[in-house]
Formats: C-alpha cells, structure tokens, sequence
C-alpha cells in the first residue's frame, strides 16, 4: 500500500483527481494507493504531490521560493 | 861679515828655548782644545743624526699608526655602514611585512562586512520579494485561471512521473 498525498492551493475537481489517480495508478501498478487530499492556501496556486518518497511540487509558493534562492 | 860660531848657537839655542815655549804653552793646548772641540762636534753631530734617526723612527711609527687608524676607521665605517644597510632593510621588510598583514587583515575584515551586509540585504530583498510577489499573484489568480493552472500542472506532473 503506497500513500499519496497531494496538497494543492483549491480543492481539486472530480476529474482533476480522476485524472492524477489514473495516471499514478499506472506509473505504480505493482502497488495499491491510497489518496489523501489536502488543501493550503499557503500554496497561493498550484499544487503538489509525494508519493514513494519524490514530491513533485509545482506550487506557486515553491516556485517563488526557487526564485528567490536563484535572485 | 864674520860668521860667529857663539852667536849661531845662541841663535840656535834661543830658537830651541822659542821652539820648546811655544810647544809646550801654545801648540799643545791649542791643539788639545781643538781636539776637544773636534770630540764635542762628533758628539754632537752623533747625537744629532741619533735625534735624526729617531725622528725618523718615530715619524715612520706616526705614519704607521697614522695609516693603521685610517685603516681600522676606514673598515669601522664600511662596517657600521653596512651594518645600518642591513638593519635598515630589516626594517623596512618588516615594515612591509606588518602593512601587508594588516592590509591582508583589513580586506578580509571588508570582505566579511561587505558579504555580511550582502547576505543580511540580500535576505531582506529575498523576503520583501516572495511577499510581494505572493501578494499580486494571489489577488490576481481567480478561480478559473487557478482551475487551469492546476490542469496544467497535473498534466506537468503526468509527464515527469
């Protein structure tokens, strides 16, 4: 069984979550995942997800964050 | 004219007497005295070459000592000479030595201020940017234009799994 957690800025729609679960749902087949859904303003936009221990973060925060270590 | 035999050797006897007279009370004396005057001259003139020759002696130790004081002052003074050349390069790289430390000190100490000033801008920049920057954004993403975003970024997500 293998957590996903994915935080994102808005709550995600029906077919956003459809969506990310048919494609992670792919990339780790061998496994059974288990979704956890989590919303923070603090993202100001976007979102991010861990799953077997990578977290992919496209939120605006962590951009802005990236931004500010390269300025 | 009759020679008269009595009369010559009156003659010859007064001669005598004369001759004997002025021997005993003049020659002699003369002749002593000269010879004590030749003595004293010699003397005199020994004594004066012997001043001579040690005035020459001691004109020749003068010159000696003379030329051995030059000698001895001469290599004092290249001594002492040398000795401030070399003291007074001393000095001098030392004196360079100290300022290239000191200068090596204070462009450290610069450095340090100058990044420590650096990073604590740098910091307040970054703060003063992330603020704004989540402060315009925020206001100005509405929710359909935060909708896409998101669709757009799982699709990101999609392609880098």
């Amino acid at each position: 069984m293998l957590q996903v957690n994915v935080t994102s800025a808005i709550i995600l729609s029906d077919s956003q979550k459809k969506k990310l679960e048919t494609a992670l749902q792919k990339k780790y087949s061998k496994d059974e995942l288990v979704f956890n859904y989590q919303v923070k303003e603090e993202l100001i936009a976007g979102l991010n997800i861990s799953v077997a221990g990578k977290l992919y973060d496209a939120s605006l925060k962590a951009r802005l964050n990236q931004l500010a270590n390269k300025i | 004219m009759d020679i008269q035999l009595a009369q010559i050797i009156f003659q010859i006897i007064n001669f005598g007497l004369v001759l004997f007279v002025l021997t005993r009370f003049i020659y002699k004396p003369v002749i002593k005295l000269l010879n004590d005057r030749k003595e004293k001259v010699l003397a005199a003139a020994e004594a004066s070459n012997k001043i001579l020759k040690e005035k020459e002696n001691l004109e020749k130790v003068k010159a000696d000592v003379l030329s051995e004081a030059n000698q001895k002052a001469k290599k004092m003074e290249t001594e002492i000479k040398d000795e401030a050349k070399k003291e007074a390069k001393t000095l001098v790289e030392k004196s360079k030595e100290e300022l290239s430390l000191k200068e090596a000190k204070f462009t450290k100490e610069l450095a340090e201020l100058k990044q420590e000033k650096f990073k604590s801008m740098e910091k307040e920049f970054k703060q003063a940017a992330v603020l704004m920057a989540e402060k315009v954004l925020g206001e100005s993403i509405d929710a359909k234009k935060h909708q896409k975003l998101i669709d757009q970024q799982i699709d990101e997500i999609i392609e880098s799994l």
